[in-house]
């Protein structure tokens, strides 16, 4: 950040916004986030069109890689794992936001492995699938929660398990 | 109190047009119906030079130019419609070296996703009513990175000057 000091110009340019909205009062900030959650509530039976589709392209995507390997695809997958992420709390789904953190993180943090663990993948894809069909919104449901656990140490098995040196690996088993 | 947002014009960025509604919902919640969209980094481009918006949201992750392409085109850009436009960064990359990377860049603000409509609400009125100072360096343009300042400092004024346009 020494951009910001040595021979920089710091400079204020001329706040047109502040004029812009003047000092008209607006809506209480309660009621702007109730207003805007019943209209994201009108959205939710879009949601669950869209992310349907999603989560079926994903499963097309999975067993297109199991036919034939393609960085793309698995690049797609991880996108719409970042995306899902960033959609699902919008919607009443937190735990679809968790699920698509971890498909995502776990493709993220090493390509390769993760294409060698295709059926994990596609557990995520399950996962998402169930949350959505069974309607779960409760971030904390005990049985999900299992499930999020199971998958998070399988993810990181299938990591552990390349990184680890063969020597390690003989010892420990 | 909150302070009314009307009249502001925001385009927002983002290739997933399900995103497009959700961030149109929230801000039409705080009365803002001068809103447009863009698919991706080059159109949202063309679209400032014949619209001139107020805010630009924009996401991240876009291809072909992704969104800190389009907020490095914005801000030094030589064909650039307006370097000094208030832009929120939308993402889902929240670890420490995304955010210093976006802050380099030269975004006002960073929000996650999923998106918080008070967050939203605060960026936009923190754009509008306490607006950073910009920056012009060798390596850098855009709102100054200094969050606070601090009040104990007691060494030189490294920056060379201070000025109002």
């Amino acid at each position: 950040m020494s951009d910001d000091n040595d021979s920089s110009r710091v400079f204020t340019p001329p706040n047109l916004l502040r004029a812009k909205v003047g000092n008209k009062p607006g809506p209480d900030l309660n009621q702007i986030v109730a207003k805007a959650e019943a209209a994201l509530t009108e959205l939710k039976d879009d949601y669950e069109v869209w992310i349907r589709d999603d989560l079926q392209t994903l499963r097309d995507a999975v067993a297109s890689l199991r036919q034939e390997f393609d960085p793309k695809v698995l690049e797609r997958i991880k996108t719409l794992g970042h995306e899902i992420k960033g959609q699902g709390s919008t919607y009443g789904y937190p735990l679809l936001t968790t699920a698509g953190n971890l498909l995502y993180s776990f493709i993220d943090r090493d390509a390769d492995v993760a294409a060698q663990h295709l059926d994990l993948i596609y557990a995520h894809v399950d996962f998402m699938t169930l949350i959505l069909n069974q309607n779960i919104h409760d971030q904390g449901d005990a049985n999900a929660q299992g499930v999020l656990s199971g998958l998070q140490s399988a993810a990181e098995k299938a990591h552990g398990d390349h990184t680890r040196p063969a020597s390690a690996t003989r010892s420990a088993t | 109190m909150t302070i009314s947002l009307e009249a502001l014009s925001i385009l927002v960025v983002d290739d997933n047009k399900h995103m497009h509604s959700v961030v149109k919902a929230i801000l039409n919640s705080m009365r803002i119906k001068n809103v447009r969209f863009s698919d991706n980094a080059a159109d949202a481009f063309m679209e400032m030079r014949q619209w001139h918006p107020d805010i630009i949201i924009t996401d991240w992750a876009m291809q072909p130019l992704d969104g800190l392409d389009f907020v490095r085109l914005v801000r030094k850009g030589a064909d650039s419609p307006n370097p000094y436009v208030p832009i929120i960064l939308l993402t889902g990359h929240t670890e420490m070296c995304r955010v210093i990377e976006a802050r380099d860049t030269g975004v006002n603000e960073i929000l996650a996703k999923p998106i918080s409509i008070k967050s939203l609400y605060t960026r936009i009125a923190a754009i509008v009513q306490s607006p950073r100072p910009f920056v012009k360096a060798k390596n850098y343009f855009g709102p100054c990175r200094r969050r606070g300042t601090n009040l104990n400092y007691k060494g030189p004024e490294r920056r060379k000057d201070e000025f109002a346009l």
